[in-house]
């Protein structure tokens, strides 16, 4: 009898144990997710209205429930995010926990965003062997980390630049496609041919002030060209170079012979649109506006579009990396609660589930996930998979506080070339003296 | 006793009104000066004091800053010019009585209830060269298109006119009120002697009508050049710096690249230009007796 009681009380609490193994997480998870059951924690998040910011919130839902812990994701228009996260981080009574973070630099170096290693560190709120930093593409695990300390995790809306191009129109003018050893030269030739006003242009791109920086920046560091003499701490511009002069040159020429003159005050959207109304043959962007373009509903081109690698320049292929961070806010009341959310958001499962909806995403596994794959066109996946193994040099951009006056000149300095107001020359060595002022005072 | 001090109550009622109304314009403005006699990059922890030296920088080495003033200058009497011209001709129709007035009047006024930005979007949206609707009528009577504001020789002109369609119907009310409140019996005595239409407006209405025409022309004037809502959202500041007013150059300066002493220092001097400008016009106006 006694022996079976053992046996008994042994055998009820391996059940009880697994029960709680299901209910808690994966199995040997050292993650504690019932740690603040009913202590009444709560997180409130900046988040950006974007595809993937909606499937996550969609989620949170199994988070609340799994952990006790409230969660509330305001989803807020981009720019309008920008100057109310900034306020909440100055005021001195800031209310986030978590912001939604483009650039990382800024908020890390005014002490704004909290070092997340104590908490990587912590088993109880992070698993690192189930959580796998290695699985994040490198250029974005990266771009998180400021002076040495881990301050943001990648969470969604992933891209890389790649090159849009209408199948239809190629065959009609017996283009060849492009294919791995396409270069610029060649996407110079084609858009000129393609090009047909007032029907579609050739190229459609955002040349508005801050916005070409993003798209040119593979054709800038495939003719050997820099923005800085080095990544972190830049104490030089160096955009002004011969290369920097002669990529430039190539792009103002390219979007003077190939694109529509509005292209001017083209911003993301408007540029996105254009290829989406067959108002343009090719578009040089970034990865996420595949959905739009596949929307049957409201897309002229669903199913006539090409998805390409960038093309190859002077010094190799190379393209730009990005995609939206989740950063802890160094005044949130609820770190580690935060540092849970983190850890559940950014994690392998939910980032999956992500691009199942949103598509882009920062974890590789997630890419070759044979049910993420098979939902978006085959050429769209393979070019994104294959171009985030040729991330630029500097990707997705330096390193330094003033970034947003980095986009305004050196964007302006592209943009006078662009609209033929000065040569190359004049406007970059313009932009690079009016840069250099600035990066004297990081 | 009770007439020892018939001052005291009447300043203690107001007082309460005043002592807010101080709080909320004189404090931030003397907080804006102290921060413009600073060097402050808002993620930087130290604000060290530079007296005038961030005045000194806009006013002599910011080309920028004097390219952004002479935009706000084309803009501001550019489209106050039109909205007045537009606007009394449109006050004058409407002091006529007719059938439909009424129903006329408040169609003319839709315009000003529209929130900013949403005008902002929506004119956005009809500017676009290749799928927006005003390129679309054009086409279709065969006139020649126009890139709007996505080109730098046309933006500026095509802000004009948004602002010409959303605030001549202001100018429109303040001068219809001043039509309205004109007495009769000089018209009357004018028509009785034989004047025509013009005449009469020459002679008669627009004498009268002068008070009303500086303060409206004033107001605007000030509401224009101090403009932001829509030439943020439609263009803000692009393409190049060929839409970049003063108010838009302040915003960027401050709220986007967080060099807030500059952006203070520019506010400043914008609220000093402001009040050189309107005690210039009401000066110009009372020799010319507009008062």
């Amino acid at each position: 009898m006694g022996k079976l009681k053992v046996f008994m009380v042994i055998g009820i609490a391996t059940l009880v144990a697994i029960s709680f193994g299901i209910c808690g997480g994966a199995q040997g998870e050292s993650v504690d997710w019932h740690q603040f059951a009913g202590e009444h924690e709560k997180i409130l998040i900046a988040g950006c209205e974007r595809v993937s910011f909606r499937a996550l919130l969609d989620l949170i839902p199994e988070f609340e429930q799994k952990t006790g812990i409230k969660v509330t994701m305001e989803m807020i228009a981009e720019e309008e995010l920008f100057t109310k996260r900034l306020l909440d981080a100055t005021s001195g009574h800031g209310v986030y926990d978590v912001v939604w973070l483009d650039h990382t630099v800024q908020f890390a170096r005014a002490g704004w965003t909290e070092p997340l290693e104590p908490y990587l560190n912590d088993p109880s709120l992070f698993d690192l062997d189930l959580y796998d930093m290695e699985d994040f593409v490198p250029t974005l695990k990266n771009w998180g980390l400021i002076d040495g300390k881990l301050t943001a995790l990648p969470v969604g809306d992933a891209g890389v630049d790649i090159l849009f191009y209408r199948k239809d129109l190629f065959e009609e003018k017996g283009l060849a496609p492009p294919g791995w050893d396409y270069t610029y030269d060649r996407l110079y030739e084609d858009a000129v041919a393609l090009h047909n006003p007032p029907e579609y242009a050739g190229i459609v791109a955002r040349v508005k002030r801050i916005y070409p920086l993003q798209w040119s920046s593979p054709i800038i560091w495939s003719y050997g060209a820099r923005w800085f003499d080095c990544l972190e701490h830049p104490r030089r511009t160096v955009i002004n170079s011969v290369d920097g002069q002669m990529a430039v040159s190539y792009i103002a020429k390219l979007v003077q012979d190939a694109a529509f003159e509005e292209c001017a005050g083209y911003g993301p959207f408007e540029a996105a649109s254009d290829f989406e109304q067959a108002k343009a043959a090719m578009f040089l962007d970034i990865s996420i506006f595949m959905p739009w373009f596949e929307d049957p509903k409201k897309s002229k081109v669903s199913g006539k579009v090409g998805y390409a690698l960038t093309p190859l320049g002077p010094r190799g292929r190379f393209a730009n990396i990005w995609a939206c961070m989740f950063g802890m806010t160094s005044y949130s009341k609820h770190k580690r609660a935060t540092a849970l959310f983190l850890y559940w958001a950014t994690g392998p499962e939910i980032t999956r589930r992500i691009a199942l909806r949103a598509g882009g995403v920062a974890r590789k596994s997630s890419w070759r996930d044979p049910d993420v794959m098979k939902q978006f066109p085959k050429d769209w996946v393979e070019s994104c998979l294959t171009m985030m193994d040729y991330g630029g040099p500097e990707a997705p951009w330096p390193k330094i506080s003033q970034f947003d006056s980095f986009l305004d000149i050196i964007g302006g300095g592209y943009q006078a070339v662009i609209l033929g107001e000065k040569t190359a020359k004049e406007s970059l060595d313009e932009a690079a003296r009016l840069m250099d002022e600035v990066l004297q005072q990081e | 006793m009770a007439s020892r001090n018939p001052t005291k109550v009447p300043i203690l009622l107001v007082l309460p009104c005043v002592v807010a109304l101080l709080a909320i314009t004189i404090g931030p403005m003397i907080y804006a000066f102290n921060t413009s006699l600073h060097r402050y990059y808002l993620p930087s922890p130290k604000h060290p004091f530079i007296g005038f030296q961030n005045y000194l920088d806009i006013l002599l080495r910011d080309p920028r800053f004097w390219n952004a003033f002479r935009i706000m200058i084309y803009y501001g009497v550019g489209a106050v010019a039109i909205e007045f011209v537009l606007g009394f001709i449109i006050a004058l129709f409407l002091n006529e009585e007719f059938r439909g007035r009424r129903i006329l009047s408040g169609v003319f006024m839709v315009p000003i209830i529209i929130t900013p930005i949403v005008v902002g979007f929506t004119w956005r949206l009809m500017y676009k060269p290749t799928i927006g609707i005003l390129n679309y009528f054009l086409r279709s009577v065969y006139l020649p298109e126009s890139k709007w504001i996505f080109v730098p020789s046309s933006a500026l002109l095509s802000l004009i006119i948004i602002d010409v369609w959303e605030f001549t119907p202001f100018m429109t009310l303040i001068l219809l009120s001043g039509l309205m409140s004109l007495p009769r019996e000089p018209l009357e005595a004018a028509r009785i002697d034989g004047a025509n239409s013009w005449q009469c407006f020459r002679e008669i209405i627009f004498p009268l009508m002068k008070p009303i025409i500086m303060f409206a022309i004033l107001f605007r004037l000030i509401d224009a050049f101090k403009w932001f809502d829509t030439i943020y959202v439609t263009t803000v500041g692009g393409p190049g710096t060929a839409t970049e007013t003063l108010s838009i150059y302040i915003y960027k300066k401050g709220l986007t690249w967080l060099y807030m002493g500059k952006a203070a220092a520019m506010s400043i001097m914008f609220l000093i230009f402001m009040i050189v400008l309107g005690n210039i016009i009401i000066k110009w106006a009372n020799i010319k007796g507009f008062r």
